[in-house]
């Protein structure tokens, strides 16, 4: 059993041996484990999967009253150059500008604008994006980004407003309804259980609801047609439209001109982003009239055929109104007043109203308050009433006829449109359903509350009628009674003085004159060309109206009332 | 006499043992928790693995009882039995994480683990009987062709990593039995020249898991998932760790399968370097003995049992240490007396009680007689 020695003594150093071998591996070992508390191999990233992440939601999206899609959550493109890789500009400005949609000589600039990464367009078509791609343009990117698309750009944009690259929604429809639209977003966060250990609390995100507004896509490209032919042939700064259904409160068509496209919401003044048809108070002017007959009318102090004596110049409170061509008309019924827009007859009206019922008229329409429609940044305009600090008791004669008080346009659309109601104002909504997922909800009219009697607003339809049949025939329609009243209101300076270049056109109206589909109001701000509101903007009215009534199918008079 | 064995009984190696396993227990106690929390108390690893530890425990001190003499006395036997099991394996395993390595056996059992210290103990036996000549090159040779049905059985399996630790176990064997360096040399030269013909020979898998190592940008299908995510918990487990069942990595389910191949990942993410380096002293304490033993071993035979032992032990753990720092391609071993696994600690235990019965009858007993 005994071994030699020499063997011995060998087994003995190759124990040793195959010791020192593992004690190398072991060294080797510990040094590795050393060397990565220090480096990580480039290709390790290390995850922060312990960090709590957010799930986002799906924003909901806007269609108009016919399930078109006007706003959704999409990948959007961004197409950039690396100009430094590009060796031919000239070249690939000319292969991009097709695509891109742009003029090459633009491109080119841009290409040798900087050296660095160029922004060249965003890009929403992924046909496009595939195009640009299979060009294989060396330097030329395409980085997608989750993003808000508007597919029908410029169509609608004060409305719907817009939500920008930090996900942050502003103005119309997109700030207001945000919460719905946004949904929740989702959260996953590591927590300790009550055994101790570590787990995922998974808080799904959920999606946002989408919207269906009153809004009617055709109505609205037919009015911001219109609307910005007004305003370049007139040569206005700014033009706005609203079309309303009367009986409803359904808003069919909002337009502000000049506008933007929200998609890329490039603009040179950021105002324009600015819905003037609900944030931008002006001075009504003679359109106001209707509410101070009617008002008048509703508390019986006049008659249509009452009359007053026009001298062409009135004193209320110390001050001197004149009519706006500075003629006396003489013995003058309501209806006359109305149609030939006569301040003195105006101011008359309202000193035999007095202060207490005019005012309390007024506030009754709704002036100086939110009509509570659904966009974001609403403002109230502003009156002065009897026992406010300025107020003076001219107000009583210059507010008759719509100066000196500031209203939205859609307040003033809303006081129209309650004369045309039967006196019943509804309340102004752009939004027609509300859908998450299986849970439809129908936004019903709202009534707003009876401002003036059904006979009241009767009469003042009839008067307007006759208007527009006889003095406004700019607005008329064949076929149709048209309802309406101009309005050239001045512009009130930051000094309180009033503008004496600059005015404010403006008409409203209804049709059909006894059962108002449409109520309409065309501004013009600072028409260069025609300043007044009957005959700038009475024309883009009647060609808004016309073709509305016909996209519609609403039947001429005659043809409806042969139905009845 | 046997009072006087017992005394000889290496308590140091048992308390090292012991030590490692506890830190193992710990561990799969860790990287179970957030998956089998809310198990009953026998489904869940930790508390099998306790189980498994202290009826491995069990079998150490029976091997250590038993005089390893008995066995030289049967060792073709135990080389028959081997093979045995290795066949039996082959026809009626079942397929169990894409290996036919588990036998089914109430709990499954994988005996490719028991088979190592059985081949272990033949080797030394065949080894020692035939010293005096093992500076000829034919039975280097006959003890290779006597080695090759077992590796050849378990590479079919296909358990590669198991393969190549009986590989290692046949080298460093025939290494400390005196192989002369020149043929340890051509073996090396002979092995490098049919490298292609093994490269061939292996399965795709496998060659992915080189070609991935070798290459990790070349991953596109995910299979370094991970040996990237180990690579991160070690990274991100500093100096002191991030403190015992506070690893995300190994709770949050980045580190897969990290309660076997990759335990040693969720130590160095938990207890940091520092329980690394623990851990490593633990397994040099445990060589050292081992190596005593061998040192002191009244024959060859004993001697080489210690080795193989030793060698068994300390391979697969680096291999394992390797694979999870990322010096070595994926091989599914696993770290030995730490990994969850019943099979493996009871084979493990057994050749440590097999060195313990070694330790017990060295020479000194035998002038002392």
């Amino acid at each position: 059993m005994h071994m030699d020695a020499p063997i011995q003594g060998q087994l003995y150093r190759r124990a040793f041996a195959l010791a020192a071998l593992l004690l190398i591996v072991v060294a080797v070992a510990v040094g590795r484990l050393a060397y990565l508390q220090f480096h990580r191999p480039p290709w390790v990233r290390p995850n922060d999967e312990a960090q709590p992440i957010t799930l986002p939601a799906h924003r909901g999206n806007i269609y108009d009253a016919h399930g078109y899609l006007l706003a959704v959550d999409a990948t959007v493109y961004d197409i950039e150059a690396m100009s430094d890789q590009i060796t031919d500009r000239r070249k690939v400005a000319q292969v991009l500008a097709p695509l891109l949609q742009e003029p090459a000589e633009e491109l080119q600039r841009l290409l040798q604008s900087k050296s660095g990464k160029i922004h060249l367009k965003r890009v929403f078509r992924e046909e496009v994006v595939k195009s640009i791609q299979d060009l294989g343009l060396p330097g030329v990117l395409v980085i997608p980004k989750p993003g808000r698309v508007y597919p029908h750009e410029e169509l609608a944009a004060s409305v719907l407003g817009f939500v920008n690259d930090e996900g942050k929604a502003s103005y119309g429809v997109e700030a207001y309804y945000d919460q719905f639209l946004e949904g929740k977003a989702g959260s996953r966060v590591v927590e300790r259980d009550a055994m101790g250990c570590l787990r995922y609390k998974v808080q799904p995100a959920r999606d946002g609801t989408d919207l269906y507004l009153t809004l009617d896509r055709n109505v609205q490209w037919i009015v911001e047609e219109v609307l910005a032919k007004a305003v370049e042939e007139n040569q206005a700064k700014k033009g706005i439209a609203i079309v309303m259904d009367p009986q409803t409160g359904a808003i069919l068509a909002m337009a502000v001109y000049p506008t933007y496209d929200p998609n890329t919401r490039e603009v040179v003044d950021e105002n324009v982003y600015m819905n003037s048809a609900i944030s931008e108070p002006y001075e009504p002017g003679s359109v106001f009239k209707i509410v101070t007959i009617v008002s008048a009318l509703d508390a019986g102090v006049i008659t249509p055929s009452s009359t007053y004596y026009d001298q062409g110049r009135i004193v209320v409170g110390g001050r001197v109104i004149s009519n706006a061509n500075e003629a006396a008309y003489g013995q003058t019924t309501m209806t006359d007043l109305l149609a030939h827009s006569l301040n003195v007859g105006a101011a008359h009206v309202s000193m035999k109203l007095g202060a207490r019922k005019f005012y309390d008229y007024v506030e009754r329409f709704g002036f100086g308050q939110l009509t509570g429609v659904d966009l974001a940044y609403e403002l109230t305009g502003w009156v002065r009433q009897p026992g406010d600090r300025d107020w003076h008791e001219s107000d009583l004669g210059t507010n008759s006829f719509g100066q000196g008080l500031a209203a939205t346009p859609l307040q003033m659309l809303c006081a129209v449109a309650a004369v045309a109601n039967q006196g019943v104002m509804m309340r102004p909504h752009v939004v027609a359903r509300i859908v998450d997922g299986d849970r439809i909800t129908e936004i019903p009219p709202q009534v707003a509350g009876r401002v003036v009697s059904a006979e009241a607003a009767a009469q003042v339809t009839e008067m307007l009628v006759y208007a527009v049949d006889n003095v406004l025939t700019l607005a008329a329609i064949p076929g149709y009674r048209v309802a309406g009243k101009s309005g050239t209101s001045q512009i009130a300076m930051p000094s309180g003085d009033y503008d004496p270049e600059a005015t404010i056109a403006s008409f409203a109206g209804y049709v059909p004159a006894d059962d108002p589909r449409l109520a309409i109001l065309v501004i013009l701000h600072r028409p260069e060309k025609e300043h007044w509101g009957i005959k700038a903007a009475a024309p883009a009215f009647r060609e808004i109206a016309q073709r509305l009534l016909a996209l519609l199918a609403v039947p001429p008079d005659q043809v409806r009332l042969s139905m009845q | 006499m046997r009072r006087r064995v017992w005394r000889n009984f290496d308590f140091l190696l048992l308390i090292t043992t012991i030590s490692i396993m506890a830190i193992g227990i710990a561990l799969i106690y860790s990287a179970t928790i957030s998956t089998e929390a809310h198990d009953p108390l026998l489904e869940r690893s930790f508390f099998r693995q306790i189980l498994s530890a202290s009826s491995g425990l069990l079998l150490l001190l029976i091997a250590a009882a038993l005089n390893y003499q008995f066995l030289g006395s049967i060792h073709w036997l135990i080389y028959i039995a081997a093979l045995g099991i290795l066949g039996i394996v082959l026809m009626i395993g079942q397929v169990g994480f894409g290996a036919q390595s588990w036998l089914t056996w109430r709990r499954a059992v994988q005996p490719s683990e028991l088979v190592k210290v059985l081949l272990i103990v033949f080797l030394a036996k065949y080894l020692a009987e035939h010293e005096e000549r093992i500076q000829e090159p034919q039975w280097l040779l006959f003890s290779a062709l006597l080695m090759l049905p077992p590796i050849f059985l378990i590479y079919r399996q296909p358990d590669l990593g198991t393969a190549i630790v009986l590989v290692a176990i046949w080298i460093g064997m025939v290494f400390t039995a005196g192989v002369r360096f020149l043929y340890l040399g051509l073996l090396g030269l002979g092995t490098a020249a049919i490298a292609p013909v093994i490269w061939f020979s292996l399965k795709d898998y496998m060659k992915q898991r080189i070609l991935v190592f070798l290459n990790p940008a070349s991953d596109v299908s995910g299979i370094s998932y991970n040996a990237q995510q180990a690579l991160i918990s070690i990274g991100s487990g500093g100096w002191l760790g991030k403190g015992f069942l506070h690893g995300t990595q190994s709770q949050l389910y980045f580190l897969r399968v990290r309660h076997t191949d990759y335990v040693f990942s969720v130590l160095c993410e938990e207890f940091g370097f520092i329980g690394a380096l623990t851990l490593l002293a633990l397994l040099v304490i445990l060589l050292w003995r081992i190596l005593r033993a061998a040192s002191m071993a009244q024959d060859t035979f004993g001697r080489l049992i210690a080795c193989g032992v030793a060698t068994m032990i300390f391979f697969q753990s680096f291999v394992n240490i390797a694979v999870n720092v990322g010096l070595l391609p994926v091989t599914g071993l696993t770290l030995p007396l730490v990994s969850y696994g019943g099979s493996s600690l009871w084979a493990t235990l057994l050749g440590i009680g097999l060195v313990e019965s070694v330790a017990m009858r060295h020479k000194k007993l035998e002038f002392g007689d």
